[in-house]
């Protein structure tokens, strides 16, 4: 399909049919989805079920390494992997800018679908709506997904000594597309790491009884995800900053603009915290996987501590407090 | 870090550690310092003996309200856009930020470099770029680059709204006149790369206080931090040693230091929190002064008496008299999201550093 | 006060400079530096370089120490 997205293209009418004729159904193909009803039936064999849902808003709508559908499922996907469940069914929602080009959201919709192909969860429900030009700003998408929960995992209270393990390299997402968005002039190889990260579940299998809590660290970063775990878990923690994997053209990148990689957004990483004594199993299992090759155990919990603490390099320490805003273009 | 390089820390912090047997003060004059000390946790690395305080080496920090609010009043021009660096988005003048100014739709314009605000006045002919040109002897020559282009190129509607400060006036202010008592000063490489050594001579040859112009590295400031515990506990003579050669030549950057003359002067100015400093200032000359901003378009800036707000203590900070931590407001009322004084706005504010990253209780 | 970062040039056109930053490149001012050639390392301010790079820092940190240890009583 050629041309630009219309107003007509949300009326409810033969455009609107035709559009999610050929792009919806095409990419996200499921027979549960192409039934034509308003709400996806499907059964579920009993347990516990994760429900999760999250709004895309992405600027760049593509970017090195993905897109916005690609983040739209990886994101909720993720969520899911997040609560110990294995993502099942999906549903997702369109806002679309009057005049966006039908060629770019049918790559958007190929991305979603091959995203959620490649971890067997099913896109079954849908809607979109177009809105006139400057209302949005290019496409929105919404995601909500339903999962079964492992039932092993059971989300426990973290105690001293518990480990954190970090599956990978950090803020690539961020910034990748910080160097996107803004005009800094930078050329660079660094790519999104935006991808889903549900093989973890099924990889541990019983083995997730010693994972405590898994949070991925998207906005804000590692820094922050960390702190937010430690404020209501009412606990420190150590964190080495050794164990802590940056690319070196990250790190340079950060160095450049004086900005602090630890705070910067990953979209195919996931924080594990593990049951004191466990976290070398768990890493072995994990390092087997492909999307989680570069797992380390990053640091501890500690009473000892009342704040998240990084432990230099070299021996130094320091807090790694929440940050909210972080001022890119520093000449100080 | 090689297990080579992370062995001689080690056996410098030992030493360091040694031989330091009662209190003493050193002093981070820049503000990048005091970042990359507290980023690299090399407080906690330390005798508690060694108590490292800042000065007032953060441009944001000590740049006046009044600043702020003529940028603010060259805003309400229909054709004015004003550029600036990220630093200066947040500070506040007595009538807001230039953030808040951004938010209402005001032509706020971040930039990365001088050289962005240069492209920018190209493709807007019609409009008025003003560049609020803050910073010390390591920015000025970007800026006097930039103004020596427009000239050639003759681009009319690029402006500098210039408060940019000079070095040693405000180290000899803080070691003569405000009387602060430091028994040795870490001195900022990246102004020396440009100035060279020569305005940093007099901490020791005037004030006899043990100096050393040090680097930004884990490994230089620790060196750094050592060489001055070797002065101050008089196993080396007191001399200033330049630990930053890799960058830092004894004459700085001629042709920096060229253009610097050839664009600005000096002239007085006040520093937030410390008052009017003699000389402190580079100033448009009257050469480059068709691009200066404040007489384009008729600004006045007026540097009124600092008031801080209350208990305020940044005005002692921002000169190594007082930590962070005593100040009352600290972590309580001012915090970087609802800062109060100075020293929390900047990323490199005193303040800002310890209350992100920690100071001596870590 | 001052942010800078060092990076090595690749290629010089004029004012301008290419610079690799650890795998990432940009396009910089060279006004302030006389003299440059590919391959050199400068520090880089704010979009310009500010100051050629001289040597391996650590062999220099080094030996000033071991002076030191050599002029103390």
């Amino acid at each position: 399909m050629k041309g630009k997205i219309t107003l007509r293209h949300g009326d409810g009418g033969l455009h609107t049919n035709k559009l999610i004729r050929d792009i919806f159904y095409r990419h996200f193909n499921n027979e549960i989805l192409t039934g034509y009803q308003d709400a996806a039936i499907f059964s579920l064999e009993t347990g516990r079920l994760a429900f999760t849902t999250d709004s895309f808003v992405v600027k760049p709508i593509f970017f090195p390494g993905g897109d916005i559908g690609k983040l739209a499922a990886s994101g909720t996907i993720n969520d899911l992997t997040a609560a110990g469940a294995a993502p099942l069914f999906l549903s997702t929602g369109f806002v679309i800018e009057e005049g966006f080009e039908i060629e770019m959201l049918d790559r958007i919709a190929a991305s979603m679908g091959q995203t959620c192909n490649t971890v067997g969860a099913k896109i079954v429900t849908g809607d979109t709506k177009v809105v006139e030009k400057g209302l949005v700003d290019g496409v929105y998408i919404n995601t909500s997904g339903i999962g079964i929960v492992h039932g092993c995992f059971c989300p426990r209270r973290i105690t001293c000594g518990d480990e954190i393990i970090l599956t990978g390299t950090l803020a690539e997402h961020g910034t990748a597309i910080l160097l996107e968005r803004y005009d800094l002039g930078i050329q660079s190889d660094i790519v999104s790491d935006c991808k889903p990260l549900s093989e973890i579940i099924p990889a541990l299998g019983d083995h997730i009884k010693y994972v405590k809590l898994m949070r991925d660290p998207t906005r804000g970063g590692v820094a922050t995800a960390l702190c937010e775990i430690s404020e209501s878990e009412h606990i420190g923690a150590m964190i080495d900053e050794e164990k802590l994997k940056i690319r070196p053209a990250v790190r340079a990148v950060h160095d450049l603009l004086g900005t602090d990689p630890l705070y910067f957004a990953s979209e195919g990483r996931m924080i594990l915290v593990i049951e004191k004594g466990y976290g070398m199993e768990i890493i072995n299992i994990l390092k087997k996987l492909e999307s989680c090759c570069d797992a380390e155990i990053i640091g501890t919990f500690s009473k000892m501590y009342s704040r998240v603490c990084l432990r230099t390099t070299f021996g130094g320490e320091r807090i790694l407090s929440m940050l909210e805003n972080q001022t890119i273009s520093r000449i100080c | 870090m090689t297990q080579e390089e992370k062995r001689f820390i080690e056996k410098i912090v030992t030493q360091i550690n040694e031989s330091i047997k009662s209190d003493i003060r050193i002093m981070e004059v820049c503000g990048t310092h005091a970042y990359q000390i507290a980023m690299f946790g090399i407080r906690k690395l330390l005798t508690p003996k060694i108590h490292l305080v800042s000065g007032p080496g953060c441009p944001v920090c000590v740049t006046e309200p009044d600043y702020i609010d003529a940028l603010i009043a060259l805003l309400r021009h229909e054709n004015v856009s004003v550029a600036t660096f990220g630093d200066l988005l947040r500070v506040r003048g007595s009538s807001g930020s230039l953030e808040e100014q951004k938010s209402l739709g005001r032509k706020v314009i971040t930039v990365y470099s001088p050289e962005d605000v240069l492209v920018l006045a190209k493709k807007k002919k019609g409009e008025y770029i003003v560049f609020a040109a803050v910073g010390f002897e390591t920015t000025a020559p970007l800026y006097a680059a930039l103004l020596q282009t427009a000239q050639k190129e003759k681009i009319q509607n690029l402006f500098l709204l210039t408060s940019l400060k000079r070095m040693e006036p405000a180290i000899r202010f803080i070691l003569g006149e405000a009387g602060v008592h430091i028994d040795g000063m870490l001195c900022p490489g990246h102004v020396a790369t440009i100035t060279g050594i020569g305005p940093f001579l007099p901490v020791t040859t005037e004030y006899n206080i043990p100096a050393v112009i040090c680097g930004f590295e884990a490994m230089d400031i620790i060196a750094s931090i050592g060489i001055l515990c070797k002065q101050i506990t008089g196993e080396v003579p007191h001399r200033l040693i330049n630990t930053y050669k890799r960058c830092v030549r004894d004459t700085g950057n001629p042709t920096a230091l060229c253009l610097i003359n050839e664009v600005f002067r000096i002239s007085d100015v006040s520093w937030r929190g410390i008052g009017m400093i003699q000389g402190s200032a580079l100033t448009l000359n009257h050469r480059y002064e068709v691009y200066d901003a404040a007489k384009r378009f008729n600004l006045k800036i007026e540097t009124t008496t600092t008031s801080f707000p209350d208990g305020c203590e940044c005005g002692k900070i921002l000169i190594g008299e007082k930590t962070p931590d005593v100040c009352n407001n600290f972590g309580r009322m001012c915090t970087p999201e609802h800062p109060m004084g100075p020293c929390m706005i900047s990323s490199e504010g005193a303040c800002a550093v310890y209350y992100r990253f920690g100071g001596d209780e870590i | 006060m001052c942010v800078a970062i060092p990076a090595k040039v690749i290629k010089i056109t004029g004012a301008h400079a290419e610079v690799d930053i650890i795998g990432n490149r940009k396009k910089i001012n060279i006004l302030l530096i006389d003299e440059l050639s590919i391959g050199d390392k400068v520090m880089v301010h704010a979009g310009f370089a500010i100051s050629k790079i001289d040597d391996e820092y650590f062999d220099f940190l080094r030996n000033i120490f071991e002076e030191m240890m050599v002029d103390s009583p």
